[in-house]
């Protein structure tokens, strides 16, 4: 059981903290998120015997629920922790211009942008991760690319 | 957008310590503890803290070669929780060329101000050898924190992550970072200080290196038998130089793996 709860943690903890920290722009946030996504793993393991795209998008749901979750929460950290990658984009307008952008708009946009520009999800597998209909997704990733583009300056192509 | 956000997020990922954190903190949870039983310990803790005048009592030391490992027991005033904290010293001088052109570095992160040097390279320029290891599967060490006083070297350290990265032995898997530090005649404090954080049901442990004739000090974190992951910080001194490592193995038997590697250091 372990070994399987190794193999998977191996495979998929850099995509759940990516998700989670795409969201809260916080490493510790991240952290926290990434780890009770894999507490939650373990708990549930023998619903899984292989390592796949299925397992992957499982804790991507756990991950964006308790994502969810923390936004109502206190504890969330209310300060951004960017610098590592403002050090890495610093050299690229367009990137810089983005990520302050990114911070500017609402967390509710963040993760289905995320999922449809990052991880190259459907509208659908979208809809069914954060529990919303295709409909709000599709609006959400409208708005979202909308509020982009509004702090951005319209400096981003589609 | 697309090529936007991924060059926005691509290097976004844990560093080995937080993975490590994580691993430990899901396969080996904190044991939640009665409240009746929790208040008994909390009181006995009080009371001891009463009794002894302070928040930590200091175990004897032990004597590796010219390293002297402390451990101090204390106790968390807030929430009571209980921890160990080794102090591992060093006070053995190194005798190296103090005039190497090695340029001083405070260990900032700013990679244009980092040296990477080849262990021959290194071993040239300061005069001395250093223990090597079949493990290495990388031929330069980056500097670290570098001192001098008087235009002469009197702190260095250099160090390799991820040595073994390449490494997969049949019955595990083993990860490795090593520091290589030293001080000499002209460093102010003439002390090595390394200190680790050992938390609760951390084995103190010690791994005689038959090649090297010496003892290494081994904290080894989740040292349950059946834990699949295990994690440790080493430590010895060879011929006045510290050699510490930071370990982490998944699979395979602890105790082999970690005499293996240490057994694989030896001059070149």
């Amino acid at each position: 059981m372990d070994n399987l709860f190794i193999e998977i943690f191996d495979k998929y903890h850099n995509d759940v903290y990516r998700l989670a920290y795409s969201y809260t722009l916080n490493k510790e946030d991240a952290e926290d998120i990434s780890q009770r996504t894999f507490t939650s793993l373990y708990k549930n393991i023998k619903k899984f015997s292989t390592v796949d795209e299925n397992v992957k998008k499982w804790l991507f749901k756990v991950a964006s629920n308790d994502s969810l979750d923390l936004l109502k929460s206190s504890w969330i950290k209310k300060r951004f922790d960017t610098t590592e990658i403002e050090i890495k984009v610093k050299d690229n307008e367009k990137n810089m211009d983005l990520l302050n952008a990114w911070k500017k708009i609402s967390k509710k946009y963040r993760m289905p942008i995320y999922l449809y520009y990052y991880e190259g999800y459907s509208i659908n597998e979208i809809a069914l991760l954060l529990n919303i209909t295709e409909s709000a997704t599709k609006l959400r990733l409208k708005r979202g690319k909308e509020k982009l583009k509004i702090e951005m300056g319209d400096g981003i192509d589609e | 957008m697309n090529k936007n956000i991924k060059d926005i997020f691509k290097d976004v990922k844990m560093n080995d310590e937080q993975s490590s954190r994580i691993l430990n903190n899901v396969l080996n949870p904190p044991v939640k503890r009665h409240k009746l039983l929790k208040n008994i310990i909390i009181t006995s803790l009080v009371l001891i803290c009463c009794i002894f005048g302070g928040v930590y009592a200091v175990e004897k030391g032990n004597v590796f070669d010219t390293l002297e490992v402390l451990f101090k027991h204390k106790i968390d005033s807030n929430t009571k929780n209980e921890y160990d904290v080794a102090s591992v010293k060093s006070n053995a001088l190194a005798v190296v060329n103090y005039d190497a052109d090695i340029p001083e570095y405070d260990g900032d992160n700013n990679d244009s101000l980092k040296h990477q040097y080849s262990f021959e390279e290194l071993e040239s320029m300061l005069g001395i050898k250093f223990l090597q290891s079949e493990y290495y599967k990388k031929d330069f060490i980056n500097q670290g924190y570098t001192e001098k006083n008087n235009d002469k070297i009197a702190r260095a350290t250099f160090y390799m992550n991820d040595i073994t990265s390449e490494s997969n032995s049949k019955d595990g898997k083993l990860i490795c970072d090593m520091t290589i530090s030293f001080i000499t005649k002209y460093d102010k404090e003439k002390e090595m200080k390394f200190v680790t954080g050992l938390g609760q049901g951390v084995a103190k442990r010690e791994f005689f290196i038959e090649k090297l004739k010496t003892t290494a000090f081994v904290a080894q974190f989740w040292p349950e038998e059946n834990a699949y992951v295990k994690y440790c910080y080493i430590y010895f001194n060879y011929e006045n130089i510290s050699y510490q490592f930071k370990m982490f193995i998944r699979g395979g038997n602890f105790e082999e793996q970690v005499k293996d590697f240490l057994n694989s250091f030896e001059y070149k």
